[in-house]
């Protein structure tokens, strides 16, 4: 890894043991590569993965049913999660797929474990056959769309450079005349209008529930603010969309942190990471996005092949990753929002100088957009009592105890993620 | 006199919200719950009090949260136990400790 500092050495203690877990999902790259070239891919920022078969071979995949049969029913999970990606994972092909479901339901039949299957996929290639077949087996279909037609086709486009947005949009028809209504995940354009995208997804094509991905971005490149498009869209999001039951993942996950609430995603809050992938190699690594790091960061010693899932969890790749998650920078540990945003995600973390020991690289934005949240909520925030305590305090019918006082400092944002 | 009207005024005041039609601002006459308290409020999550809001999904988030930590409890087997185990003080303390 050249102009990269050492990796932690293979020899570096584990993390401690109660915050080591057991995989319930594991991000499956059923393809390398892609039939489309999006401007903003974390993917082929590594080099590395044109290194890996293009598509997932047969005997891998082979290795991979052996290791979750036996990770299911060692650690007698109820449930597993396997999210196909790529890529483009559709460049698996339809029989593959099939056949590979097949043997999840087959897999699934005899252990009593239930096998949940997800697939994240540009629709540029979905027609009523495959829309069909993910009924069949129901697999949750996720969608990547970048809003309106000239917003989505400024990025999202293919090798000639064309626009996939009415494809995508096709592709969202063809779903829902099967009746799968896709999660939907667009990313954020920093100069672009989020009403656009909003009026886009929920006035022109009914969408209920969507997310607004940060640009992945280390520190080692140059970012443009993204505080004005995110404030813009809480606001958008808290006087009127939300109004109307639109839900906006990475907004109300903010949110949740302001509040108190644990995050739902890895994308913000403070937890640890514990996404599982395993490339067309076999490899197993951590979360993917990493990659963004470049220069094979993300490799392990660990195979399918030879390993089951839980051993990646020796490797020091994996423990620097996990262990990183969990151990904020300084600034993140004195920070107001330390809770609520936990250093934000963690590839935006990076930087070749100290590695993880960083804030976000849009930290600046973070707290911007962590304040403005907490002067539009806390107004609206008040402490009920339960009819015990207001009967102890002499208030039989007592509703709202108080007001909160919002001109004082911010709360760390959350009380569950104590300290 | 003016000491009269103005515990006229309280007892009117006092009757309105016994009664459940006015919620007074919060004021040096009442409890005044700040951030830290709230802090610990939302902490404890199930104590005697409970955090809400004017706003519906603001609300029905808080709610929710709620649910999330009920399911916790009872359902080991479930994403949360890890959740709550990677979330836990000794464990949080331990991490920071180390990197210090």
């Amino acid at each position: 890894m050249p102009g990269l500092p050492a990796p932690p050495s293979a020899d570096a203690p584990p993390p401690p043991s109660d915050a080591s877990t057991i995989f319930k999902y594991i991000l499956v790259k059923l393809a390398a590569r892609c039939n489309i070239d999006c401007s903003y891919c974390y993917w082929f920022r590594d080099q590395a993965v044109y290194d890996m078969p293009k598509i997932l071979p047969l005997e891998v995949e082979g290795q991979f049913l052996d290791k979750l049969r036996t990770h299911v029913t060692t650690h007698r999970l109820a449930s597993f999660s396997v999210i196909l990606h790529g890529g483009e994972p559709l460049l698996f092909g339809k029989p593959r797929l099939r056949a590979l479901c097949a043997k999840l339901t087959a897999l699934e039949e005899a252990t009593g474990v239930e096998i949940r299957t997800s697939i994240t996929t540009n629709g540029v290639l979905i027609d009523q056959e495959w829309a069909g077949l993910f009924k069949q087996f129901g697999i949750g279909v996720t969608l990547s769309l970048d809003g309106a037609e000239e917003q989505h086709d400024r990025r999202r486009v293919d090798h000639r450079g064309r626009g996939t947005y009415k494809k995508a949009v096709n592709a969202l028809a063809l779903l829902r005349e099967v009746g799968i209504e896709p999660g939907i995940l667009a990313v954020c354009d920093p100069e672009g209008e989020p009403a656009e995208l909003c009026r886009a997804f929920v006035d022109t094509l009914g969408i209920k529930n969507f997310d607004v991905l940060i640009p992945d971005a280390t520190h080692d490149d140059t970012v443009i603010s993204i505080e004005r498009y995110y404030t813009k869209l809480f606001d958008l999001w808290f006087d009127d969309y939300s109004r109307r039951g639109i839900g906006i993942r990475f907004i109300e996950n903010m949110l949740r942190g302001t509040v108190g609430l644990r995050s739902t995603t890895e994308a913000i809050g403070y937890g640890p990471i514990t996404t599982l992938t395993m490339l067309t190699d076999g490899s197993l690594e951590p979360l993917d996005v990493l990659r963004i790091a470049g220069h094979g960061a993300t490799r392990t010693h660990y195979n399918v092949r030879a390993h089951q899932f839980q051993d990646v969890q020796g490797d020091a790749t994996w423990r620097e990753a996990q262990r990183s998650s969990l151990n904020l920078s300084a600034i993140c540990r004195a920070c107001e929002f330390r809770d609520a945003c936990g250093g934000g995600y963690l590839p935006w973390r990076w930087s070749k100088d100290r590695r993880y020991d960083n804030p976000s690289v849009y930290c600046a934005d973070l707290k911007a957009m962590f304040q403005h949240v907490w002067r539009r909520v806390s107004p609206t925030l008040y402490v009920q009592s339960t009819p015990g305590e207001a009967a102890a305090a002499g208030q039989s019918k007592g509703r709202a105890v108080s007001r909160v006082a919002h001109d004082q400092p911010k709360m760390h944002g959350s009380g569950t993620r104590a300290h | 006199m003016k000491k009269i009207l103005l515990g006229l005024v309280a007892v009117g005041m006092s009757i309105l919200q016994y009664l459940g039609f006015f919620v007074p601002p919060a004021s040096a006459d009442r409890a005044k719950v700040d951030e830290a308290a709230l802090r610990e409020l939302l902490a404890q999550r199930s104590g005697d009090f409970a955090v809400r809001s004017d706003h519906p999904a603001v609300d029905r988030l808080l709610a929710e949260g709620d649910q999330l930590a009920q399911t916790a409890g009872h359902d080991k087997s479930t994403f949360d136990k890890d959740y709550d185990k990677a979330y836990d003080r000794s464990t949080y303390s331990k991490t920071y400790e180390k990197t210090n």
